[in-house]
Parts: C-alpha cells; structure tokens; sequence
C-alpha cells in the first residue's frame, strides 16, 4: 500500500550560530512497507526522523533521496525527479496542533477538504457528509460553533473529522494526543483507534510515547537517529528487544554488561559481573561475545518457591519507593543495582536480604 | 552538506512540485528588482555621468560630479546639521513618549484607551499641516504668540520665532511622539512583569528596581527604537522643508530639493544623483548600526510569548502631575491644528479676535470644492492612497509568505531585497524613480507615485506582516495543504482571513502615510498629477493662506474618518480573537 524506499534527508545547514556545521542526516537509507487498513505507528525519541518520514509521505518535505509510492503510484522519486505535491496526495492528516483555523466555523473546517480539495465533491453532498464525519466524532451538534469555542479534546475531534471527511487513502497522525492532558489522553487513545478501524483507512501514527505505540498499533516501528531499529509487532517490540536502546527506549529495564560463556542450541551462559545466568537464544550470539542481557523490572522474582533454581541470586533491598499500584526497589546483587517491581500488597523494608530471581524466559539477550 | 550538483537538483524538485509558489517568486523578484534596484543602479550612473547630463544621452563615466560635490564648502554644515536635526528631534520624541508610554502601560493613569487612540490617529496629521500650524502661531511677525506675548508685557519685534532650528527640532520631536510611543508601548506591554517581582522580592525598592532591572532591560529595545527614529529624521524631508529654508538650516535632503528643482536654473541631476549617492551612504551606515543594535538587544529579549498582564504600580499623589503633562502634551499637539481651523474660517489670516470672529465665512470651502483643480487633486489623493497602500498589502502578504515559509534561496532574497527601501532616503528614490520615467507616459501621471509610494512603503509592509506571519503555525497552513488546497486557495482561505487584524492596520499605515507624504509628489510633480498634500504645499507658497488651511482641515478630517474606524474595528478584530483562543485554552474550557 505505501512503500518507502531508501529515504534519505539532510536537513541543509542552518546559518547562524552552527554556520559550516555539516548537519546529522535526519533520515538514512530508511525503507518500509507499510500494509493496506494497518495501524502502522513510527515510534521514537525527538529527532529521531520520525516527524521528517510522516511530512515527506504527506508532501509538506521532501527527501534528498529515495522513492515514496501510494498505492502503486509513485508520489517521489529523486531518480526520477518526480514530486506529487501535498495537495494531490489525497491524504488526511492530523496535526500535533490539531491545527483547526480559528476563523471558521467547526463546520466550515470539516467542509474544507471537500470544498478545495479532490475529488470535486458537489456542493448538494457537501453537507450531508460533514453531519456523516461530525457524527462519527460525536460532534454533530456543534456544527456552527466557531472553532475557538472548543475544548482541547473537541478540536482533536474536529481534526479527525477534517481528516476522514473526504475518504483519503492513507490518514496521518501527528502526536495527536500530545497536547491533550493525561486523563483525556487515556479515553481517546481507544476511542482514536476504534474509530479510525471502523473506518478501515491505512494509518500512519507518530508518537514518542510508548504507551500510545503498544496499545494502538498493529506494528510498530521504532526509529533512532534517522535509521530502523526495530520492525514488529508491539508485543514483538516489548518483550523481544534487539538491541540496548529498543530496550531502554520502551518499558523500564535492567540492562546488565556481560560476556557469553557458552552456547547450547537454544540456550546460553552469559557471565555478570555478579554470575552466571542462562538465557534464550535470539538472533546470533557466540561464545565470547560481549553481550547485554534485559529483564524488565517486573519479570525478576523476589524470593522464589525454589531458592536454588536458575539464575537465582542472593542480594539486599537497598531502597523502596511506594508507587501504588507496585513498590519500586532497587536491590543490589553483588556490585550491580537492579530495579524490581513488586506487589504492592507483599511488605518488604530496606536492607531486607532477599533472593532474586531472573527467570530465564524472561531474559533477553541484547545485540549491542 | 550537499554538493551543487544536489543543491540544482533540489531547485528542480521543487521547481516541479509547487509550480504555483515557485512561479510567484519568481514574478515578485522581477517587480522587486524593477521597483527598488533598477532606480539606484540609475541613480548611481547618473553620478558618474558629466555635470548637467542625463545617463541616456552620454556614455561617459567621470568623477567630475563627486569631485565638486566633495569640495562644495557647505557640505560638512550640511552633514552637522542633518546629525543635529536627527539627534535632537530623537531626544525629545524618545524621552516624551518613554514617559507617556511607562504611565499608560505600568501605572493607573486613567483614559489608557483614549491616549492610545488620541496617539493612533495622529497618524492622520500630516506633518505638513502641523509646521504650517506652528508657522502660524510662532512667525515672527503676527504669529499669534508673539502678538499675544507682545500684548502681554508690551515688548515689540520678534519675541519667539518657529524659523531656527531649535524650533524645528521643537516641532519635529513632539511630532514623532506617537510613532515612538506605539513602539516603545509594545515593548513595555512585553516586558514580563516576573523579572520585576523577583527584583522587589529580593529586597529592591520600587525606585530600586527600576534602576536596576526595569531600565537595563530596556535600554537595548530603546536604543534600537532610538536608532530607528534616527534614521527617519535623518531622512526627513516636509518638516525641514517648509520651516527649514526659511530658517536657513539646510540639510541634506532639503538641500537634494534645491538642486532639482533650481529656479534659477536648469536641474542639474547628475549632481543632484551625487549628493543622493552620499545621503544613501550615510543612511546605510545607520542601518548597520541599527542591525547590530537589534542583534545586541535580541539577546535581552524578555518578550515571552505568554500573554500576562504587566504589573500596575499605582500613582498615588503623583496622579494630577502625570494628568497634567499628558493634557500639556496633548494640548501643545492639538494648537496647531486648531489655528488652521480658524484660519479656514477666515477671509484672510488674522489673530483671533472679536472683529475677526465676525468676518466668519465658508468661502474658502466653497473655493476649495469649487476649483476643479483642488477638485482634481483630491481625487488624485483617493486614487494614490487606495492603491498604494492595497497593492503594497498585498504584494507583502505574498513576499512575506515566501521569505518566512519557504526555505530557499529565493525567499531569502526577497526578504532582503523588499527590507533594502528601508535605507534609501525618500528624497534620493524620488530622483531615482523620477529619473528612470522621466521618459516614459508613466511621467506626469498619478500612477508614477503609486509606483514610488508601493516601492517606498514595501519594506514597512513585509516586514509587519514577517511578524504577524510568525505568529501563526505553520501547521494551519500545512493543513490546508494537505485537505487538497493550492497555494492560492490557502493565502485567500487562511492567510488573509488569519491575518485580517494586521493587514488592516498595515494598510492603515501605509495610507496614511501615503497620504500626508509630501516628497513624491513634489519631486515627481507635473500640472496633471497633483495630490491634496502637494495641492496644499502650492497654496500655501502662492500664498493663498485661508484656502490651504480649508484643504488641511480637509484632508485631515477626511483622513481621521478612515483611520479612527477601521483602526477600532481591527483593535476589536483582534482582542475578540485573543477572547476567543484564550477560551479555547484546554484548562480555561469546560470540561466535557
């Protein structure tokens, strides 16, 4: 459905302070697939290149190189000079800012795309299919409201409606949600997905949050310094990291330096500074490699049924800090301190010597 | 970095992908180029053309004109005088308006509203009108002071006259009040009020922190503010013009008059092109200085984007005194105009009296209405002022655009070509554009000052509207990209409408000023193309007092009843938006 290929951006150097300053790329030799009616979210830090992708697909940025296709019909291509402008794309897009004109009518913004864009909508339909979209969005009855007289969360929603109105192919969501506050954010996250599946448009979303990333998307993916990381499902992203910075960026983890010591078939030895601990497989790991291994906060086990099982080490509560919905300790075993999230219902206090246990399942073997 | 080889293909990625925005570039840069760069490249052959030749008939390049013009005895007087000129007008009108403009902005004066009004319309005064004003008032021969002051302590002959220079630089400073003070309120208004508060938390007096941290955060705006009405005094040219040749202090720009339209003999251009090439110099110096200035008080900058409402100290027993100086001040600006409304009454100029109270008559305003060429005039003026000030609008909304959005080379210059106006004296563009179509059936027309008017007032234009476009997010514009608009579709769907509140004021300003300008017109001025401004300048030399006084009221009147509601409606634009979005603040909106 929409194919990058091989997109590469340089920003060109800005005058001023950093004058001669040769600029980091923003995108390097960046390609994806992205499938028909997918839920498709490009998830990264600030400057990571993700906004850069989302405005070369809608036209409002080009790339230096590369090639962008729609749908069988190719929008850019640097080989071959071609650029569909933005407003030949039939896109929908939503802005960080949800960026509805203050000097319109909630009605007259929704009816824009179908008024100027393509299509050439006759004027008879145009009514009936901006009360459709308002509708769908739940806001039907504020039709002539001007549309500084909304909520943050009312304009989010006529932004929606503006963007679905005119049937795009493709919807672009830019941090939607950013600008909302936490409790708003939680009820449309569901209400923004359910809403764009019933519609069955391919949906590309940008977000640096990753809350928003696994509970939303179909796939994921995650983007550092202008190049791929890692392609996958959310549940792929999560609980199989591949490298040190999908591990950091996503979920909180312990990451602990150690040396591959053996290799068996589907399991290996990895030396820490504090023991052994045997770990799946993932990818390719040999012997002596210098390797990290991940375990999330809340896979480590706290005095285990079995003392003596796999990976089971003696340590001491350092400190605990009282969240609520778990208790956050740090334990130090041997010379390293690892983060653990515990019931909030089991009671522990600080300098406790406990047992921990990383359960080999859970322990993931980190390519640089 | 990318090579030129990229860097062209770049050019032509973007040649194909927004033909619309790219195809306009390029057109605005062509009218730029003719409108600003093809007069000076002119005016400076001309320079180097042989004393008293036009560059059309001759091919010769020589020094001859700057050789004399250098060794002309007067020209240091010249320059001393115009520095002078500048500097003491800038003190008077910085040091005036920095006082009413800290009362109505930082204290509890009362009428805030009416004040910034009152200084508002002043706009619609031209200066002009105030000098023959003060002319009346302070001649020395039955000027209505001197009268009054030699009634009073029977004195005889001239006790105060308006023909020096101090009276000038007099005249000319309270007369920039108003422009000062609408900048130097703005930077009042943006001065976040915390960075007072944590001086007196921390133990300054009031006296105290304005001492140490209200004035040194100014100074850098005010310098900039100060440098700015420098450079536009040093340009001056009404005020020196009909109050400074009969006071014998020539400056430059006046001086630039005399040698183009001699009496005596023949206009020697290529002179005149000389000392233009000069006063452009000396004025491009001064637009360095201003840019570093503005580059030094940037790094100060305390305007957040945040709107608050700047702390009120209130004024206590200080009250009246502060009254009385604002009334004082209004009332010295209000004599002038008052004395040519009673002159426009009278018969023949006399000081107010009970006799000349009954010689009242209307037949002045029956002789201006009823002479077609006053007649012709006016019109002439509603044509100029229509079309320059919405031909310059709208070209700047366009440039304005480009140079702010687009990241190209051609933004870029246009930006810096539509600013280049700004350091080009009016006097030196006036001989600029006349000498350029001195040839053409453009000559003698109204148009011709239209043409110089957009060319004179275009940086003013971009650079108001560079500002308000910053205000708004691109992303408005993105959006209606990306719903399937055009690039035309966009500036008429969301620009303008966005934007309406400043291009009204900007369109204000540019009519206004184009109205009361006089220096276009009198350099470019044939029997056929006569405005109100340079109508009035001929009355007043012929002199026909009484009928020129009849025409000032009326084109100040004519143009109060433009700029008050239009000014009002855009203020009420504006503060109904701000209403508007600060309703839309997610934390001020109801919950849902």
């Amino acid at each position: 459905m929409l194919e990058l290929e091989n997109l590469n951006k340089t920003y060109p150097p800005t005058s001023g302070r950093a004058q001669g300053a040769v600029p980091e790329p923003a995108l390097t030799d960046f390609s994806l697939n992205i499938k028909e009616g997918e839920f498709f979210t490009l998830l990264g830090p600030s400057g990571c290149g993700k906004t850069t992708t989302l405005q070369s697909i809608a036209g409002l940025e080009h790339p230096t190189r590369g090639r962008i296709t729609m749908a069988g019909r190719t929008v850019f291509c640097s080989a071959t000079n071609t650029i569909v402008p933005s407003n030949k794309r039939k896109l929908g897009m939503v802005f960080q800012s949800y960026a509805i004109w203050p000097h319109m009518t909630v009605f007259e913004n929704v009816a824009f795309p179908l008024v100027h864009g393509h299509g050439g909508c006759p004027r008879s339909e145009v009514r009936q299919k901006v009360m459709g979209a308002l509708e769908r969005v739940g806001l039907h009855d504020f039709a002539d409201r001007p549309a500084p007289y909304l909520s943050g969360g009312q304009q989010q929603r006529v932004a929606l409606a503006r963007s679905l109105v005119n049937e795009p192919s493709i919807m672009l969501l830019d941090e939607p949600l950013s600008n909302l506050d936490a409790k708003l954010r939680d009820a449309m996250r569901v209400e923004l997905r359910d809403l764009v599946k019933s519609v069955g448009t391919t949906t590309i979303y940008v977000t640096h949050d990753q809350t928003e990333a696994l509970s939303m998307s179909d796939r994921i993916a995650l983007l550092n310094k202008g190049r791929l990381e890692q392609l996958g499902t959310p549940d792929q992203i999560y609980n199989t990291p591949r490298t040190t910075f999908a591990a950091e960026f996503v979920g909180s983890s312990n990451i602990l330096k150690g040396r591959v010591v053996d290799v068996s078939g589907q399991r290996c030895t990895v030396q820490l500074a504090f023991g052994m601990v045997t770990c799946p497989v993932t990818g390719s790991v040999e012997k002596g490699q210098t390797v990290g291994v991940m375990v999330r906060p809340h896979g480590i086990a706290i005095n285990p049924a079995e003392p003596n099982g796999a990976n089971c080490f003696a340590g001491t509560i350092r400190q605990i800090s009282f969240i609520g919905e778990f208790l956050d300790m740090q334990v130090a075993v041997g010379g390293e301190s690892l983060r653990v999230f515990v019931n909030s219902y089991k009671t522990h206090r600080t300098g406790e010597d406990v047992t921990v246990q990383l359960p080999v399942d859970l322990c993931v073997v980190l390519q640089g | 970095m990318r090579n030129p080889e990229s860097q062209s293909a770049g050019m032509l990625q973007r040649i194909r992908a927004v033909p619309v925005v790219t195809i306009v570039s390029i057109l605005l840069l062509a009218l730029l180029l003719v409108l600003v760069v093809a007069p000076l490249v002119l005016l400076f052959r001309t320079s180097l053309a042989p004393p008293g030749e036009l560059p059309f008939n001759t091919d010769v390049y020589t020094l001859e004109n700057y050789r004399s013009a250098l060794n002309n005895a007067r020209l240091p007087t010249l320059i001393a005088n115009t520095l002078k000129y500048a500097a003491g007008t800038v003190c008077i009108g910085v040091g005036v308006a920095f006082t009413i403009a800290w009362l109505v902005e930082r204290t509890d004066l009362p009428f805030k509203a009416l004040i910034r009004t009152m200084m508002f319309s002043w706009m619609a005064v031209p200066p002009v009108v105030m000098a023959f004003g003060w002319i009346l008032l302070g001649n020395p021969g039955n000027g209505i002071f001197n009268v009054l002051l030699r009634w009073l302590f029977d004195l005889r002959g001239a006790v105060i006259t308006v023909y020096s220079m101090k009276a000038m630089i007099l005249i000319t400073g309270l007369a920039i009040v108003p422009t000062a003070f609408t900048m130097i309120a703005g930077l009042l208004r943006n001065m976040d009020p915390h960075l007072e508060s944590a001086g007196s938390v921390h133990g300054a007096s009031g006296f105290g922190v304005f001492r140490t941290v209200t004035l040194p955060l100014l100074v850098p705006g005010l310098l900039s503010v100060g440098i700015l009405l420098f450079m536009a005094m040093v340009q001056a040219f009404d005020l020196p013009l009909v109050i400074g040749l009969t006071a014998r202090a020539p400056v430059l720009s006046t001086q630039i008059f005399l040698l183009a339209n001699s009496d005596i003999s023949r206009p020697d251009y290529s002179l005149t092109a000389t000392f233009g090439t000069f006063f452009l110099l000396l004025a491009a110096v001064l637009m360095l200085v201003y840019f570093r200035t503005v580059r030094m008080s940037e790094r100060f900058r305390v305007v957040s984007g945040k709107a608050f409402r700047p702390s009120k100290r209130p004024l206590g027993g200080w009250r009246l005194p502060a009254i009385g100086f604002v009334s004082v001040y209004f009332l010295i600006m209000m004599l002038p105009f008052l004395v040519l409304l009673w002159t426009s009454f009278q018969p023949f100029y006399a000081v107010p009296s009970a006799e000349a109270f009954g010689r009242m008559t209307l037949q002045n305003y029956a002789d201006v209405f009823g002479q077609s060429f006053i007649i012709r005039a006016l019109v002439n003026t509603i044509i100029l002022v229509l079309f320059s000030a919405t031909i310059v609008m709208v070209l700047s909304v366009m440039i304005a655009w480009i140079s702010v959005r687009s990241k190209g080379r051609l933004g870029k210059a246009l930006e810096v070509i539509s600013f280049l106006p700004i350091a080009i004296p009016p006097v030196v563009l006036a001989i600029a554009v006349l000498l350029i179509y001195l040839r053409t059936p453009l000559y003698g027309t109204v148009w011709i000052i239209v043409l110089a008017h957009v060319t004179a007032y275009i940086a003013f234009g971009t650079r108001t509207m560079n500002a308000a476009l910053l205000q708004i997010h691109s992303e408005l514009e993105n959006a209606s990209f990306v719903c399937g608009a055009g690039w035309f579709t966009m500036l008429r769907r969301i620009i303008f409408p966005l934007l309406l509140p400043h291009i009204l004021n900007g369109w204000l300003w540019v009519a206004g000023h184009s109205a009361r300008d006089i220096t276009f017109p009198l350099f470019l001025i044939t029997s056929s193309n006569v405005v109100a401004a340079s109508q009035l300048y001929l009355l007043w030399t012929t002199p026909e007092i009484p009928t020129a006084s009849a025409l000032a009221v009326i084109l100040v009147l004519g143009l109060l009843s433009v700029v008050v509601p239009v000014q009002l409606y855009a203020a009420r634009l504006e503060s109904g938006r701000h209403r508007k979005s600060r309703a839309s603040d997610p934390a001020l909106a109801p919950a849902e």
